[in-house]
C-alpha cells in the first residue's frame, strides 16, 4: 500500500525537477532559437496577427458606439445612423493608422542616420509578469537580437530573440529590462528598470544623493549598454531615498503609451558595428 | 469528444490571451483564462484530471510565451492537483463557492510562478507583485469565473462537456 505511493511522489518530484532544469535553460538570453522555436513562433505569429487586426478594428468600433452611437428619434433614421458610423468607424481606423504612421515617417525624417524598420505588433506574452510583444519582421528583414525599438515618442525595448519572419521585443517596462540612462538636464546617470507597479512601471536606480532630480526632468538613454544615446525614456514623476540612504530611486512615467502599441520603429543599425 | 472540445477551448483561451485581452486589461491585470478553465475542469472532475489539464494549459502556454519552458506547467499542474482535492468536499454548484475558490487558486499560482521567478535571478519585490499582479489578478479571475461557471457547470453536468 505504501509502496506505490511511495513511487508516486517520487515521480512527482522527478518531473518538477525535470520541468525546473528546462526552465533555467529556455530563458530569453541565448544566442539564438532552435529551428522549432522559430517555427513555433512564426505559426503562432500567423494566427495571432490575424486575431489582433480583428481586435484593433472591434476596439475602434465600441469606442466609437460609445461616444457617438445614441438612439436617433426616427426609427428610418437609426439603420442609415448605425451604417454611417460603421463607415466612420473604418474611416476614422484609417485616420488614426495614417497619424500613426506619419509620426513614424517624421521619425526617420529627423533621424537620418538611423536605419528604421516599421513592424506591426501581432502579438503579446499570454502572462502578466513579463511584457514582450511579437513583432511581424524577423530575420528575413534584417531584425537581429539586441536592436532598439522605438517610436517617435520614446524607447519601446529591444529585440531578445528572432524567427524567419518575426520577432519578440523586450518592453522597457518588463522587470527583466535594464536601461543605461541619465537626467536629461544634470546629466546624472542611472538605471532604468520596470516594475510591476501599474501608475509608474519603471523606476530610475542609482542615481546618486547629490544627484539634481526633480518632478517633471527628462530621462534619456545615456548610451551605456546596448541603447544609442539620446532617446527618450521618461519623465520622473517622484524621488526618494532607496531603503538603505546611499542612492536615490526615481519613479518614472514612460512617454510610450505600453498598453496600446500598434506598430513600432525597429532600429536596424543600433548595434554597435551597424 | 469532450476532451478535445475541452483542449479547443483552452486553445482559444490562450489565442486570446496572447491577443485581444490586452484590450481589456484592468488595474493593469488581464485574466488567466487558462488557470480559470483548469480550476473549473478539476472542480467537476477530480484530482487527476485536474493535474492532467493543468499540464496540457501550462505547457500549451509555456510554448506560446517561449521562455522559461516549465514554469506555467509546473505551477498549473499543481493548481490543477489541489483544486480537483475539492471535487467531493467543496459545494461545486454554486458558482460563489468557485468564485471564490478561482480567487484562491490565483493566489496560489501566482505565488508559486513568483517564487519561481525569483529563482530565476529576476527581481521582483514582493509588495510589487502582490498588490501590482496577484491580488488584482486574484479578483479579475474571480469575476470571469463567477460570470462562466454556471454555463460551465451545466455543459459539463449535462451538454457536451460531460465526461460519459
Amino acid at each position: 500500500m505504501r509502496r506505490p505511493r511511495i513511487r508516486k511522489a517520487l515521480a512527482a518530484v522527478a518531473f518538477a525537477v525535470l520541468l525546473l532544469a528546462i526552465m533555467h535553460v529556455t530563458g530569453y538570453e541565448r544566442d539564438e532559437l532552435t529551428a522549432l522555436e522559430a517555427g513555433l513562433r512564426d505559426g503562432a505569429g500567423f494566427v495571432q496577427g490575424g486575431i489582433m487586426q480583428l481586435g484593433y478594428q472591434l476596439r475602434e468600433g465600441f469606442q466609437h458606439l460609445f461616444f457617438f452611437g445614441r438612439p436617433a428619434e426616427i426609427e428610418e433614421l437609426r439603420q442609415r445612423i448605425r451604417e454611417l458610423e460603421g463607415e466612420i468607424a473604418t474611416l476614422r481606423e484609417y485616420q488614426l493608422q495614417n497619424e500613426r504612421l506619419r509620426q513614424l515617417l517624421d521619425y526617420r525624417d529627423n533621424n537620418a542616420g538611423a536605419e528604421t524598420l516599421v513592424a506591426d505588433v501581432i502579438g503579446r506574452d499570454p502572462g502578466n509578469w513579463f511584457g514582450v510583444v511579437k513583432v511581424n519582421r524577423g530575420a528575413n528583414h534584417g531584425v537581429r537580437c539586441d536592436q532598439a525599438v522605438v517610436l517617435p515618442a520614446g524607447l519601446v525595448g529591444r529585440v531578445i530573440a528572432v524567427a524567419p519572419n518575426t520577432a519578440d521585443v523586450l518592453l522597457i517596462t518588463d522587470p527583466r529590462s535594464g536601461v543605461g540612462a541619465m537626467l536629461q538636464d544634470s546629466r546624472t546617470p542611472g538605471v532604468v528598470r520596470g516594475t510591476l507597479n501599474r501608475s509608474h512601471p519603471l523606476g530610475m536606480f542609482y542615481l546618486t544623493r547629490e544627484a539634481e532630480a526633480e518632478r517633471g526632468q527628462l530621462v534619456v538613454t545615456s548610451g551605456l549598454g546596448i541603447y544609442p544615446k539620446g532617446i527618450p525614456v521618461g519623465r520622473v514623476v517622484a524621488v526618494q531615498k532607496d531603503a538603505a540612504g546611499l542612492t536615490l530611486t526615481a519613479d518614472i512615467e514612460p512617454l510610450v503609451d505600453f498598453t496600446h502599441l500598434e506598430e513600432v520603429l525597429i532600429i536596424l543599425n543600433s548595434l554597435p558595428g551597424g | 469528444m469532450h476532451m478535445l472540445i475541452f483542449a479547443l477551448l483552452l486553445g482559444l483561451a490562450l489565442v486570446l490571451e496572447s491577443t485581444v485581452l490586452q484590450f481589456v486589461r484592468v488595474a493593469g491585470v488581464k485574466p488567466d483564462l487558462v488557470l480559470v478553465l483548469v480550476v473549473f475542469y478539476a472542480i467537476i472532475n477530480g484530482s487527476r484530471e485536474g493535474a492532467f489539464w493543468g499540464f496540457m494549459g501550462g505547457l500549451a502556454q509555456d510554448f506560446l510565451s517561449g521562455y522559461y519552458l516549465g514554469m506555467n506547467t509546473l505551477s498549473l499542474t499543481v493548481i490543477g492537483y489541489l483544486v480537483g482535492l475539492g471535487h467531493t468536499r467543496l459545494f461545486r454548484e454554486n458558482q460563489f463557492v468557485l468564485a471564490g475558490i478561482a480567487f484562491l487558486a490565483t493566489l496560489a499560482v501566482e505565488a508559486i510562478r513568483y517564487l519561481l521567478i525569483l529563482s530565476l535571478g529576476i527581481t521582483v519585490l514582493p509588495g510589487e507583485a502582490l498588490w501590482g499582479l496577484i491580488l488584482p489578478l486574484g479578483v479579475y479571475n474571480a469575476a470571469v469565473a463567477l460570470l462562466f461557471y454556471r454555463r460551465f457547470y451545466l455543459s459539463a453536468t449535462e451538454g457536451i462537456l460531460r465526461i460519459p
